[in-house]
Formats: C-alpha cells, sequence, structure tokens
C-alpha cells in the first residue's frame, strides 16, 4: 500500500476483522446508508444477490441493495477520457471468445473496497472477467489497479456465483430506518461495553 | 443492565433463528420474489429449463450460502485461525492486499 492508501486505510473504522472498533465508533459509509459502491457490492451476493440483463447494447447489472442499476456499454465506444467521479464508475464490456472482460474506471473514493476499510482512489481501474461455466455456474476474475492506493495490482481469488432460482425483491436502505437502527442496535452497544 | 442486553439482542437473535427458514422458502423456489408473487402465481413456462449458451450471463446470481461456506467479503479474505472461541465470527476473517 501506497502512504496515501495507508493514512486511508488507517483512517477508516471498521466493524469486522481484527481491526474491529466498537460498533458505534465505526465509520463506515454503509452505516449512514451510503452507497456500497464497487466492487463491494459484489460481496454482499450471499445475502443480496445481483442480476444480470442484456440487451444488444449494454449488459445492465441490477443490484439488490439499494436496487442500483450498473450499467455496461457493449456498443463498441471507449472509457471516457476525464469522468467526474461516480459511486459505481464507467464500464464497458465486450467478449472474448466465451469471457466477457469488463473495463472500468472513474469511481468516486469515498466508497471502501469491503467491510475491512481498504480504500481506493479515483484512479481504479478494474479488469473483470466473468465466465459462465455451465448453466447455473458464473465465475469472476478481478484485477485491481490503482497506483495512488497499492503498490501492485490487486489479482482477486476466482470468485463464484451461483443462480439461487430466486427474484430479485425491493431492498432499500431507508435513512430514517438506519438512524433507528444506530439509535437502539449499534449506540446502545457503548452502554452495554462500558457500563 | 442485562435487561438492556437481552433487550437489544432480541431482534438480530430473532433474525437469526429465523433466516433458515426464511430464505429456504424463497431462495431456491424458482422466480419467487418474497413478498410478491407466489410460486403457483408464475406462468409454468418460467420453470421450463432453457439451452445453456456461455455468451448469455443473464439470470440471478449469488454466493453460496451452505452451512459452513465462508463467505467473502473482499478481493481476497483469509480465515483468521482464533483459539478463543468468545471470539466472533466477524472478527475471525481479514483481508491484505497482495503486494
Amino acid at each position: 500500500m501506497t502512504d496515501w492508501g495507508k493514512a486511508k486505510f488507517d483512517a477508516n473504522k471498521v466493524s469486522y476483522g481484527p481491526r474491529a472498533v466498537e460498533p458505534e465508533l465505526n465509520n463506515d459509509p454503509v452505516s449512514q446508508c451510503e452507497p456500497l459502491g464497487y466492487p463491494r457490492d459484489l460481496w454482499e451476493a450471499n445475502l443480496r444477490p445481483f442480476e444480470f440483463i442484456q440487451t444488444p447494447d449494454r449488459m445492465l447489472q441490477h443490484m439488490q441493495y439499494h436496487d442500483v442499476w450498473r450499467t455496461i456499454w457493449t456498443d463498441g465506444r471507449a472509457l471516457p477520457k476525464d469522468p467526474d467521479p461516480a459511486w459505481y464508475g464507467y464500464a464497458i464490456g465486450r467478449w472474448e471468445g466465451d469471457t466477457f472482460v469488463v473495463e472500468s474506471i472513474g469511481y468516486d473514493d469515498r466508497t471502501w473496497l469491503d467491510h475491512f476499510g481498504n480504500p481506493h482512489s479515483d484512479q481504479m481501474r478494474l479488469i473483470e472477467r466473468w465466465r459462465r461455466v455451465d448453466k447455473d455456474t458464473l465465475t469472476l476474475d478481478m484485477t485491481l489497479t490503482d497506483p495512488k492506493t497499492y503498490t501492485k495490482p490487486w489479482v482477486a481469488e476466482t470468485i463464484k456465483f451461483v443462480n439461487p432460482k430466486a427474484a430479485i425483491f425491493e431492498e432499500i436502505c431507508s435513512p430514517s430506518e438506519e438512524h433507528r437502527f444506530n439509535n437502539e442496535i449499534r449506540d446502545e452497544s457503548k452502554a452495554i461495553s462500558k457500563p | 443492565m442485562w435487561i438492556r442486553l437481552l433487550k437489544s439482542l432480541q431482534v438480530p437473535a430473532a433474525v437469526l433463528a429465523f433466516s433458515c427458514i426464511t430464505f429456504g422458502q424463497t431462495y431456491g423456489t424458482p422466480g419467487y420474489s418474497p413478498g410478491a408473487w407466489k410460486p403457483e402465481e408464475l406462468p409454468k413456462e418460467l420453470s421450463k429449463p432453457k439451452p445453456f449458451n456461455p455468451h448469455d450471463l443473464s439470470g440471478v446470481w449469488s454466493t453460496p450460502t451452505t452451512p459452513g461456506y465462508f463467505e467473502r467479503h473482499s478481493l481476497d479474505d483469509k480465515w483468521i485461525d482464533v483459539k478463543d472461541k468468545k471470539v466472533p465470527p466477524q472478527m475471525r476473517s481479514n483481508t491484505t492486499p497482495r503486494r
């Protein structure tokens, strides 16, 4: 990690892993209903699936949580030269044999990569290689390059997705409900842990 | 103090206790969306298998939720072997960027 990345990592107070702080002290953006962003949204797929919808000129990745639609353009356009940062970035895709290759940039650096607080900058570039290996299985190989944050590309282990044979359903993060959860559960833990 | 602790744990405990039942009834039922259409309300054609096409990624995708499966939470995610059994599961995993 670069010095810039390390400083950002240290500033991120998390609720998971060995760096976990007490619940009311975390500053995870998700605790305030901020967008998960990408690729963090993928790690929610154990309970919150996503959906691919293909059209002739784009692939839509519909995330259950927050009802987010990520657009992956397949109409031959190139990535934008100097895009404004976006929560879910800007993505283009193409087929290389049976692999759907997605390149993306332009991510807003307010999101975290995961709930361990690993950061990224607005220079993050993702390359995703999706393969449908059989009817019910999808695999993803992802490489993250972010020279402002990491000294080397971060190559992820292959991720396997299965078809849960279910439909996406509405799951909106409501700020008022999150506020109530913070008051009644997260902040309550302070009183429990420090009698 | 204990009453407050027990009250604060009631909701999470209930969610955990019934999660298997809830997801057992929803995930795995073709086309079923919780709180919406029941399986018997859906057109029969939806349950017919489609021919496999590797260039068709369409559909709903999730990571496996089988018991004992270690859920991924990052690009890499490692299980930490902590001897102290009191350490909750969410503290037992971590990720470190490859250098």
